[in-house]
């Protein structure tokens, strides 16, 4: 659910009195009934601001009431995109490189792409506001291969789809994660080839989706491929002697 | 029917005046125009009915008349 309602706040205490103390000197401006003659006093029909307050009360839960219902409507909207793009895309493919498809897909979490990158651009620079480099470093660059696999996914339905179901991908995931894009090329082959990941990368790579073991063993290598299609591959260094 | 963009544009302009959740509405925003009409439906609809509900949420009950 994207929306969440808010918490109450805890009710106040009334504050406990000793016995055989005298009661505590009133405070017109913490005591409701006293306010609300003070309001009388002012001209105010002070039942009529009782109800008010019952009233915008009820109003606030209605309104929340309303959203979430609301909320849970769009949220089964995104398995219906999901689902016609998917399909349009396996029509206009064919069922051989529809499999392939499906491989990417089930590698990758596809759904609400846009919150899946503003995480890890999030974790990302706070990492680095903590100015832990070492366990920084590793969970900037497990950001950027983030972004560059989900960005690598859509790049590779582009080039083999077609109809409406491109400019979706193209839209979703490339305008949003582009700024993170250029960044992820070492990183992502480190991060397919290295096994050894310190607790805080691993609980960063789980809760941005970007690893699982069980993606890992169904798809083994699948990041390096990815990078082998589609990032630049590095200059050759000269040859000796030429 | 289908509603335009700005039809769109404008009833998520009037519900995140109201309290929802801008993040959620960007995604919608972006892919809209690239949805299938059904879901183009479907989703206008749950935005205007949204819109209606809250509104109400606003506007004063009526008073109960008292006895003279």
């Amino acid at each position: 659910m994207f929306w969440q309602k808010p918490e109450k706040p805890p009710k106040a205490e009334a504050p406990e009195i000793p016995p055989g103390s005298s009661q505590p000197e009133a405070n017109l401006n913490e005591d409701p009934i006293l306010k609300t003659e003070t309001r009388a006093a002012q001209g105010e029909d002070p039942q009529a601001g009782l109800e008010n307050i019952a009233a915008m009360k009820e109003n606030h839960e209605q309104r929340a009431n309303i959203m979430a219902e609301k909320s849970r409507e769009r949220a089964s909207m995104f398995g219906k995109v999901d689902a016609w793009m998917t399909s349009s895309v396996k029509k206009a493919v064919g069922p051989q490189l529809a499999e392939k498809i499906d491989d990417v897909l089930g590698w990758i979490p596809f759904y609400d792409p846009a919150k899946h990158l503003w995480k890890a651009e999030v974790m990302w620079q706070e990492t680095w506001k903590d100015k832990k480099l070492s366990a920084g470093e590793k969970a900037s660059r497990m950001a950027q291969s983030v972004a560059l696999s989900t960005a690598a996914k859509a790049e590779t339905m582009l080039t083999i789809m077609s109809g409406g179901a491109e400019s979706i991908v193209k839209k979703v995931l490339f305008k949003i994660g582009g700024n993170l894009v250029d960044h992820g090329a070492e990183s992502l082959i480190e991060a397919s080839e290295r096994r050894e990941i310190d607790p805080q990368t691993q609980n960063f790579m789980n809760k941005t989706g970007a690893w699982s073991k069980e993606n890992d063993e169904k798809h083994p290598g699948i990041l390096k491929k990815l990078a082998e299609k589609f990032l630049p591959s590095q200059p050759q260094p000269a040859a000796a002697g030429a | 029917m289908t509603k335009t963009l700005a039809e769109i544009q404008k009833y998520v302009d009037q519900l995140v005046k109201m309290g929802e959740d801008p993040e959620e509405f960007s995604f919608w925003l972006a892919v809209y125009e690239t949805l299938p009409d059904d879901i183009k439906v479907e989703l206008g609809s749950n935005m205007e009915s949204e819109v209606k509900e809250l509104e109400q949420t606003f506007q004063p009950k009526p008073t109960v008349a008292t006895a003279t």
